[in-house]
């Protein structure tokens, strides 16, 4: 019998770095650190890409030692190559060219969105499903068709992420304070109108959250403005999500991405399904955030689908849209 | 008896029978995911609307069915039944003559822009073609701007859509499209400018 082909994924898009290993049907070890910013700070790139330059040996080590493999043992590295901050992007990029090179080991360069949504894919074992992907990069609805995962709606500005930090800040939380809205969200109990903006398949959110801040500001009850700009965030993306549906009459829906875990969001997308009787699942909340098992996943993907790449050419991409990259390995 | 023909994205559409001919009954349902009092007011706004934009249309010379009964509080409108196939199928049934009707929507698109009417949801499932005519429908998220902003991101989500649902269509296409709206609409190139600049406020849009 052949040898199980194995893959060792390193994530380092934003906060988190994080390695993983992976086979076909299994995730060995996920192994991740997190860096933090100062109380009422966003994310400060060069910082962030710091912290991820102390943390990447110890992580590397300890996703090694939870998975009982050797180097000698993985049969390819990947990367995340984009989209995301470009100083820690670099670092992930320095870490898997080195092993490659050292351990002479074939690399491979992962989208980090397609990551969420394939990772999603396979703990639903779905098939043909509508992907929700909403995290602090994306925010957007999506369908396999023609050799992409196509774009079919998504914000027109911020994302569902950006969202809640930027309100989250203002309140005086740091990031990622999805956590926070959400408990203040659940005390919340008068439903404050707040603009509703959907056009055609997109959304927007930078008008409601400066109209959230606003509220704030002049000392309305942040329970209840957490509580408002939930409901009417989520409603707007059901709402495209509904749309997508309808329009490419298919029947399972998954929801991805750090912002999945929110357990409204998942109740209300599950509304949804069962009106179009369709299946829905959510990402295991323990993976929704940015892993290493998302990388490795497809990392394996691509490699079994002949998707490498050398290492002179093993560049990151700041910019880089779900709709760009050629899916290798789906019919 | 009525008969349910499509489950929409926001309405139940039925095969109905209205004074002895055949019509459509279109439904807002209430959604499971809007507050009670979103829900109630979106619907019923956005049922005046498609109701009241169906008919001003039609006086630029954009097809649309023809309206026989509304009830806002309900959502429910009662329209003519154009029995025809959508651009969506036509375009894989026939291309060539879906690339025409393209150029076709490209034109209607135009003419409802000059005369400062925006669609709001131009997909190739709301374009259907009946004999050698094209009928625009759904106009529940259309409203009324003078800004050129407003017109191209209308023209931006019809780009989207042949783009991510008609990829293998998506140059030809999107090419007839513009052709017509540029025979009709003068300020195509501010369009194209304005279409530019939203892209690049979109995520992770490389700059060109």
């Amino acid at each position: 019998m052949e040898k199980e082909k194995i893959c060792l994924g390193i994530e380092s898009t934003a906060h988190t770095f994080s390695v993983s290993i992976v086979s076909k049907d299994r995730i060995i070890s996920n192994e991740k650190d997190v860096y933090v910013p100062p109380v009422g700070e966003g994310i400060h790139p060069y910082e962030a890409a710091q912290h991820h330059f102390k943390v990447a040996r110890r992580v590397l080590q300890n996703a090694l030692k939870k998975s009982g493999k050797q180097m000698e043992d993985i049969d390819v590295i990947a990367y995340s190559a984009g989209p995301g901050l470009g100083p820690c992007l670099r670092v992930g990029a320095v870490v898997a060219r080195g092993l490659a090179a050292y351990y002479d080991k074939p690399l491979t360069a992962v989208n980090h969105a397609i990551g969420h949504i394939e990772l999603a894919n396979f703990f639903a074992k779905s098939k043909d499903p509508v992907i929700v992907l909403v995290s602090g990069g994306h925010t957007l609805v999506s369908t396999y068709l023609v050799k992409r995962w196509r774009i079919f709606g998504e914000t027109l500005d911020i994302t569902l992420g950006q969202l809640f930090d930027q309100l989250g800040r203002e309140i005086g939380y740091n990031s990622p304070a999805g956590k926070h809205i959400e408990e203040l969200a659940s005390q919340g109990k008068k439903y404050l109108e707040m603009p509703y903006t959907v056009k055609g398949n997109d959304v927007s959110y930078s008008g409601l959250l400066t109209y959230a801040k606003n509220l704030i500001k002049k000392g309305s009850q942040k329970e209840d403005v957490c509580f408002s700009v939930q409901e009417t965030a989520f409603a707007m993306l059901t709402e495209v999500t509904e749309r997508l549906l309808a329009f490419s009459e298919k029947n399972e829906i998954i929801l991805t991405g750090g912002v999945a875990a929110n357990r409204r969001l998942q109740d209300m997308i599950k509304s949804l399904s069962i009106v179009h009787n369709s299946s829905f699942s959510a990402i295991p909340r323990e993976f929704s955030g940015d892993c290493g098992a998302q990388i490795s996943l497809v990392g394996l993907l691509q490699y079994q689908s002949n998707n490498l790449i050398s290492i002179d050419k093993s560049l990151v991409r700041q910019s880089w849209r779900i709709d760009e990259v050629d899916v290798t390995w789906r019919n | 008896m009525e008969k349910l023909v499509k489950m929409g994205a926001e309405a139940n559409i039925y095969l109905d029978h209205w004074s002895g001919s055949e019509v459509i009954r279109k439904v807002r349902r209430p959604k499971p995911y809007w507050r009670e009092e979103l829900d109630k007011k979106i619907r019923r706004i956005r049922t005046i609307r498609e109701a009241e934009f169906l008919t001003t249309v039609k006086k630029y010379g954009v097809l649309t069915p023809t309206i026989y009964f509304v009830d806002p509080f309900k959502g429910e409108i009662i329209m003519e039944y154009i029995n025809g196939v959508r651009v969506k199928d036509l375009l894989k049934e026939d291309t060539q003559r879906g690339y025409s009707m393209l150029y076709e929507a490209g034109k209607n698109l135009a003419c409802m822009h000059t005369h400062n009417i925006i669609h709001g949801d131009p997909t190739t499932s709301n374009f259907i073609v009946r004999g050698d005519k094209l009928y625009f429908i759904d106009f529940g998220l259309a409203f009324h701007s003078l800004r050129l902003e407003d017109k191209a991101v209308d023209l931006h989500l019809l780009k989207q859509v042949m783009k991510s649902a008609h990829p293998e269509f998506y140059e030809t296409g999107y090419t007839k499209i513009l052709k017509g709206y540029g025979s009709v609409f003068g300020q195509l190139k501010g369009i194209l400018d304005n279409i530019k600049e939203i892209e690049r406020r979109g995520r992770y849009a490389a700059p060109d």
